[in-house]
């Protein structure tokens, strides 16, 4: 059973936003809310500068889950931690809750009203008929459906951001690690563009 | 004498492969969410298959094999 999860390598996030921009595009998601973001840690200092993508971490035991004064969440066979919008009051405690700042809230109004919470739902949609207009209205589209992984993962152009099964994508990241090993190797031409053959 | 101790040293090892559930649960126990209910992304289809594709996808996203084939 898979158990769906994304992780980010900080030694090769370049805070390009791109994620950012895929999740945006692909799920058109309204001005003001951000499913993804980039977080910066030693921004402009030399060599300890650290970026991560962070969204929704579609949690184990998720405290929004926990807190939910209406039971709006659930969490779907693959691990996804999904929200039933017509069930949300817009409280804002998940906000609270979250150790990530994943759930976002629209303006509704004019004057602070928050909407309806929006997080990121790793492209899985939500309660809805599969690929429906509701569906993709309210949450955005479901590529897990269509046999496909998040789009901020899918379109990482330095492949910092992994999504899928967590056993899979950790070995990844493994293998990954022990083949460029740490220091100066992690950089550089051989690293991005593999040692090159012999003709 | 030794048959036990080597006994419960194996229920205490494989104790360590068991897993909890993690999900929340209320005080009676029960599951909370009340909302709709949801399909799995597999559908109807069948749930090896999507998973196989998927899995597939999901090592495009090692470069290691995807660029450096043999």
């Amino acid at each position: 059973m898979a158990r769906m999860k994304f992780l980010c390598d900080a030694e090769r996030c370049i805070e390009c936003n791109g994620c950012v921009t895929a999740c945006k595009q692909e799920n058109e998601v309204p001005w003001g809310v951000n499913r993804r973001r980039v977080v910066t840690i030693n921004d402009g200092v030399v060599g300890a500068e650290k970026s991560i993508s962070v969204a929704c971490m579609h949690c184990s035991d998720a405290p929004c889950m926990a807190v939910c004064p209406v039971d709006c969440f659930y969490k779907t066979e693959d691990g996804v931690v999904l929200h039933d919008k017509d069930l949300c009051i817009g409280c804002g405690y998940c906000f609270y809750a979250c150790p990530f700042g994943a759930p976002q809230f629209p303006q509704a109004g004019a004057f602070g009203l928050r909407g309806k919470m929006d997080k990121c739902t790793f492209c899985a949609g939500g309660p809805e008929t599969d690929r429906s207009e509701a569906e993709f209205t309210k949450y955005g589209r479901n590529r897990l459906a269509e046999g496909k992984l998040p789009a901020c993962a899918e379109m990482c152009s330095t492949k910092a951001l992994l999504g899928g099964d967590g056993d899979v994508i950790a070995d990844i990241y493994r293998e990954r690690v022990l083949r460029r090993g740490k220091g100066s190797e992690v950089w550089g031409w051989g690293t991005a563009y593999g040692p090159g053959r012999k003709s | 004498m030794r048959t036990v101790l080597l006994a419960a040293l194996l229920a205490f090892g494989v104790a360590a492969c068991s897993e909890r559930p993690q999900e929340p649960f209320t005080a009676q126990g029960e599951k909370r969410y009340q909302g709709k209910p949801d399909t799995p992304a597999w559908g109807s289809n069948d749930r090896v298959a999507w998973e196989t594709k998927l899995k597939q996808r999901q090592m495009t996203q090692h470069e290691d094999r995807r660029i450096y084939q043999p």
